[in-house]
């Protein structure tokens, strides 16, 4: 939406009775390609224009988000916010953001290819056919996205940015005769269409790992070992171990970290940057939906805690410093000092984990799941693909059992990780 | 209101015209702190065409009779193009009966207005902290989903339905140690059709807080295979992620262990598992569905029959395939969301056993009561957290459970279940995540089996 536009919809809200208000619109057209048993089956294309407005009143806030409006609706909605606001509860942490912010990061549109979306990713499903025949996908898309987001706040802010990008959200199983292997999943952003699909983001491995695991079997005992995880369950986890950072546990006072920043929460060898404005990334985020333009962050430097993951508001109900930025797009886990081989060699006896499957961590960090298509290391080898391996663990304490981290990484399109060692964690 | 049926003439291949609205209301109170106090209106149409075994799908959030019509060519158009460029040999695409239906489940009442939902919540909020001053966080969400849904199709259906749901979902957590337990209130309807008053609410959180108080004193199960009773909250969610899933005809093209056990054994004798379109026991299911958004009339899917796999659920390609009728699973979650393969109202068949008998049979084992969030696989694997239960020494309930897990592979558990109770419970707030999130009913009665629990 443009700043005219967007200020003129402010005007509304105020002049209804919103002492201060905010608007972030989000266009977006999509272009997707459906995969139903390793066949494309179906084009979607769909456009949205959504505005979400917020609106402040004696410290009280509402919010409502509408997507199909003309100025009768947004002389309603005006109407509505004021009565929504008026029966909220005064908070002197509810405000909008201080600072007067201008920016407009466009430029980055693009249209899609249909044609070469098509071609490109029908090669995909068939050379991935041809070296993997007992791979099946299904539920898989691959899609353009066109997006373009703005805010506008009462104070006088606009920002604008625009973005495109392909995604690939592929879902895939085995299948050789009466044999199954768990299903996997593989979520990564491209820029454009060069290059071959199948040599992105580690796509091979866990085609091949796939495969393997129709020959998967149970351990036999329990044990305590090493937890060897590969970048994408490292990146998958990174809400079990951070969520304590968000807004919800610290205004509740319950985070296990509530008085740690600046403390070491992890072992020296991890270092955990967001960076909303990598020039490595698809694309960048360039503020925040509170109006506050992004910065890159460390969250943990040399195991230190250096930032939570706070908003404007949580950090003034809080009284603890404001996130730079919250883009869980964006995670980059940096390398270590030895290379893959080294850290597998290292292992007596622990698992390889592709993907956890299991529930949220309790207040205190405790956590525990099944190991999804991961593998037996023994001796400094790895050995077997396993199934219903059980782990258990305290995220906290493994955050501080971290002993190694891999030179190799893999990069996903926004965010990129390492392999990551964890000692000490109990298997069944 | 634009009407529909001056597009009829215009479809050229089979075709869906589906008019939406989804509005979601959101308050969440936080030690007496409102965190959020929104609504969201989305909606808009969409179309979608078949033509030589290939789909085309357009949505725009405009509705006005000019756009429809552009949506409808915009849809052909993406039919015709992926079909030129692409082949699918399933070309064939039945008939079905068509019909008019129209069905309105909002409420009759005089609507509660903002400020009053507003009050209620709060009356909650100063309930808890009067009665239970010393909980370290105490936490209220109301969410209510209405869904509005008008659909047309090219042989002749033309559906309305509009559909809410409303619950609250309490959680609290102690001082001294930072032990969480949460539990969900409410179901199909408005909130004004749901509660008369807040107080309604009081006794069922009085419960909470005791098995609060008991979970914080409770104890760490011993890992291993056990013998357990799953309660009705638990094996709702075993009947919808570990085996409903694996059923769903998409899963069973993408590979599901599901493929090579149709009329082969499951499960035990005992078990019946089913997914109920609207209906179930005289009752309203608490999500509803009568007609799914390829224009079908819902039925009950009936998928394990006295321990026999019998059927997958099924969309109008799905069905297609398998030779079967389709069942009226194919639902759309947002007006620019194309129908998937989805569940409705999942359960395992209420038995003989009374609850009583199955815990007092149980010499050394667990009561798993509350569920957290669950996942599965194509194989039927599982992985489910429990957040409370207790343990069962000598057919008594001893200590109660801190948080834990069990997993194992669902049609090995099913072979284990000797007893289920004759009661039946629907979980409040069920949501599935599958591409799209989707309201889903999830439920049953209790059931005496063995599974794989974590311990410490």
């Amino acid at each position: 939406m443009d700043e005219k536009k967007s200020h003129e919809i402010l005007d509304k809200i105020i002049n209804k009775g919103a002492q201060k208000s905010s608007l972030v619109g989000f266009q977006r057209e999509i272009t997707e390609l459906n995969v139903e048993k390793d066949t494309i089956n179906f084009l979607r294309s769909t456009k949205n224009n959504e505005i979400r407005i917020e609106a402040y009143c004696d410290r009280r806030k509402a919010d409502l988000t509408l997507n199909n409006f003309n100025d009768e609706d947004i002389k309603k909605a005006a109407e509505q916010l004021n009565e929504m606001c008026v029966c909220s509860q005064p908070d002197d942490a509810n405000d909008l953001c201080p600072e007067k912010n201008f920016g407009e990061f466009l430029g980055n549109a693009s249209d899609p290819d249909p044609e070469k979306m098509t071609e490109c990713f029908s090669e995909f499903l068939q050379e991935a056919k041809n070296r993997f025949p007992e791979v099946i996908f299904s539920d898989t898309t691959f899609a353009h996205y066109k997006n373009k987001i703005t805010y506008a706040n009462s104070n006088g802010s606009y920002i604008a940015e625009d973005r495109s990008f392909y995604n690939a959200n592929l879902f895939f199983t085995s299948k050789r005769e009466k044999d199954v292997s768990s299903f996997n999943y593989l979520y990564f952003y491209l820029k454009g269409l060069e290059g071959k699909i199948i040599e992105k983001s580690g796509i091979d491995i866990l085609l091949k790992n796939s495969v393997e695991h129709l020959l998967s079997k149970p351990l036999k005992e329990k044990f305590r070992g090493d937890l060897l995880m590969t970048p994408k369950a490292a990146l998958g986890m990174f809400d079990d171990f951070f969520y304590p950072l968000f807004d919800n546990r610290l205004i509740a006072g319950t985070s296990i970290y509530q008085d740690k920043l600046g403390e070491q929460i992890a072992s020296p060898q991890l270092s955990i940057k967001m960076m909303p404005l990598s020039e490595k990334s698809v694309f960048k985020d360039y503020f925040t939906f509170d109006g506050f333009l992004t910065e890159d962050m460390d969250l943990v430097k040399d195991g230190i805690l250096k930032n939570f993951l706070l908003s404007y508001y949580g950090s003034r109900k809080t009284g603890l410093p404001r996130a730079k930025n919250r883009s869980g797009n964006h995670i980059e886990i940096q390398s270590g000092e030895e290379d893959l081989e080294s850290l597998v060699s290292g292992v007596q006896k622990g698992i390889l984990l592709d993907r956890f499957s299991g529930g949220s961590p309790s207040v205190s960090g405790d956590i525990s799941g099944v190991c999804k298509n991961s593998y037996c290391i023994e001796n400094g080898k790895i050995k077997f693909p396993v199934k219903e391996v059980m782990l258990t663990a305290n995220t906290a304490e493994m955050l501080m059992n971290i002993s190694g981290i891999s030179k190799e990484t893999i990069d996903y399109g926004n965010s990129r990780a390492p392999y990551i060692l964890v000692k000490d964690v109990s298997f069944s | 209101m634009v009407d529909l049926e001056i597009f009829r003439e215009k479809f050229r291949n089979y075709t869906e015209l589906r008019i939406q609205e989804n509005m979601s209301q959101i308050i969440v109170v936080l030690n007496g702190d409102c965190l959020s106090n929104d609504e969201k209106r989305e909606g808009g149409v969409s179309a979608r065409v078949f033509k030589d075994g290939l789909w085309g799908f357009a949505s725009s959030p405009s509705k006005d009779s000019e756009n429809i019509q552009k949506i409808l060519k915009k849809a052909e158009e993406n039919a015709d193009f992926i079909s030129a460029r692409l082949k699918n040999t399933d070309r064939i695409f039945r008939k079905f009966e068509q019909k008019n239906f129209r069905i309105d489940l909002t409420t009759k009442k005089q609507k509660m207005t903002r400020k009053q939902k507003m009050n209620f919540i709060r009356e909650i909020d100063s309930y808890i902290l009067s009665r239970y001053p010393h909980l370290k966080s105490r936490q209220i969400v109301y969410y209510h989903l209405l869904m509005r849904k008008e659909l047309m199709t090219s042989e002749g259906a033309h559906v309305y339905q509009s559909i809410p749901r409303s619950f609250i979902r309490v959680s609290l957590t102690t001082e001294s140690q930072p032990i969480n337990l949460s539990e969900s209130f409410g179901g199909l309807g408005d909130l004004e059709d749901i509660y008369n008053s807040p107080d309604e609410l009081f006794g069922q959180i009085d419960e909470l807080y005791g098995k609060l108080m008991k979970k914080r004193d409770g104890t760490i199960p011993d890992a291993g295979f056990k013998e357990v009773i799953l309660g009705a909250d638990l094996a709702g969610i075993l009947a919808h992620e570990a085996m409903g899933h694996t059923t769903e005809a998409d899963f069973v093209f993408g590979g599901s262990i599901a493929a090579d056990l149709l009329e082969k054994k499951v499960a035990s004798e005992n078990v019946n598992l089913v997914d109920f379109a609207n209906k179930a026991f005289g009752k309203t299911c608490p999500v509803p569905v009568y007609f799914d958004d390829e224009g079908i009339e819902a039925k009950d899917a009936v998928i394990i029959e006295r321990g026999i796999l019998k059927s997958y659920l099924h969309n109008r390609r799905s069905a297609e395939f398998f030779k079967t009728d389709p069942t009226g699973n194919a639902r759309a979650y947002n007006f620019d969301d194309e129908p998937l393969i989805r569940m409705r109202n999942t359960c395992i068949l209420p038995g003989k056993d009374k609850l009583e008998d199955m815990i007092s049979s149980i010499e050394d084992g667990y009561y798993l009561e509350n569920p957290a969030n669950g996942q599965a696989d194509s194989t039927s694997e599982f992985m489910f957290g429990v957040t409370f239960g207790y343990e069962i020494k000598k057919g008594k309930f001893t200590k109660a459970l801190k948080d834990t897990t069990i997993s194992g592979t669902a049609i090995d558990l099913l072979k284990t279940v000797t007893m289920i109770s004759d009661d039946l419970r629907w979980e409040s707030g069920g949501m599935c995540g599958k591409k799209q999130p989707m309201p889903v009913g999830m439920g049953g009665p209790a059931i005496k089996c063995k599974v794989n629990i974590g311990g410490n």
